[in-house]
């Protein structure tokens, strides 16, 4: 009697036995080889494999596989900051010519003087934004990861960890913005008592744990 | 000798008070700026970057020229 319902044969099979080859020979996003040089420039904030870098403390044969900045958009806060600045006087002039404002109690040029004290003080002011971005930059060499921490001139933190002590990294892409920007924070867990890396808003937050990942060695659990 | 407060105090005018004080402050802005050069050349002795460490360097020495030039010119013309 001829079977009504055969049983078909379950792709599953092959795909549970093909499973294990595509994971071996699946292209590791090996962070040591990776394909392209690039030379970062002054805005660059992501960065593989940069030629053009270098660190105070690197070994001789250590190469940097990865720079990292927050990303360009971080900095709109303090670039519309800026340009509110710089219109101010320009709207205070009109206020004064609008309302015949008397200024001639001040001294002769003083109110040019000023102007022009006042327009180097928000170059300052750029100036330390811009640098503050500029030089809070991480690096990832194929032997550990580089934190430099720079804030308004006064604070420096330079943190290292060998990749041997890494234990886990994790990212978080929280909003619209950072979403649509594609930047994220990234968590660098390290082994005992010591400090987690935080990187603050770096682009492609996937990449780098990729990255992060194929180093320490747990590309099957890359994102 | 007695000192003489009342030529003294022919100089102590609005405009000599505000040019003291302008200086004071400017004085203290190139200061500013001259720690701002001396942390960033710290900061690419850390960490360069061949192309851009010429333009950074560059841009604060811009600063630092314009805040000595501004003190110069309000030495001689306030």
């Amino acid at each position: 009697m001829p079977d009504l319902f055969v049983a078909q044969q379950q792709p599953q099979n092959k795909e549970v036995t093909a499973a294990p080859e595509t994971l071996q020979t699946a292209p590791k996003v090996s962070a040591t080889v990776l394909p392209t040089d690039h030379n970062p420039h002054l805005l660059t904030s992501f960065c593989e494999n940069p030629d053009s870098v270098k660190f105070a403390d690197a070994e001789p044969d250590e190469k940097i596989l990865l720079f990292l900045r927050r990303h360009f958009i971080t900095n709109i806060p303090w670039i519309f900051t800026t340009l509110l600045l710089l219109i101010a006087p320009l709207i205070l002039a009109f206020v004064v010519r609008k309302f015949s404002i008397d200024l001639s109690f001040l001294p002769n040029h003083s109110v040019i003087f000023l102007t022009i004290f006042y327009y180097l003080l928000i170059f300052a002011y750029a100036l330390v934004s811009f640098f503050t971005w500029f030089f809070n930059i991480s690096l990832i060499t194929q032997k550990r990861i580089v934190d430099i921490d720079f804030s308004d001139l006064v604070y420096k933190n330079v943190a290292t960890t060998k990749l041997d002590l890494v234990q886990d990294a994790s990212f978080s892409q929280i909003g619209v913005i950072r979403s649509v920007f594609d930047y994220g924070d990234v968590l660098i867990q390290t082994a005992g008592a010591m400090d987690n890396f935080d990187f603050k808003a770096v682009p492609k937050p996937e990449r780098v744990i990729q990255i992060v990942e194929s180093l320490i060695g747990k590309e099957e659990n890359a994102v | 000798m007695q000192f003489d407060f009342s030529t003294f105090s022919h100089f102590i005018t609005a405009p000599f008070l505000f040019k003291i004080s302008f200086l004071f402050v400017l004085f203290l802005y190139i200061i500013f700026t001259l720690i701002i050069f001396n942390q960033i050349r710290s900061m690419d002795q850390l960490i360069s970057e061949i192309h851009s460490s010429i333009i950074i360097r560059a841009i604060s020495l811009i600063g630092i020229v314009a805040a000595i030039s501004l003190f110069l010119a309000a030495v001689v013309i306030l």
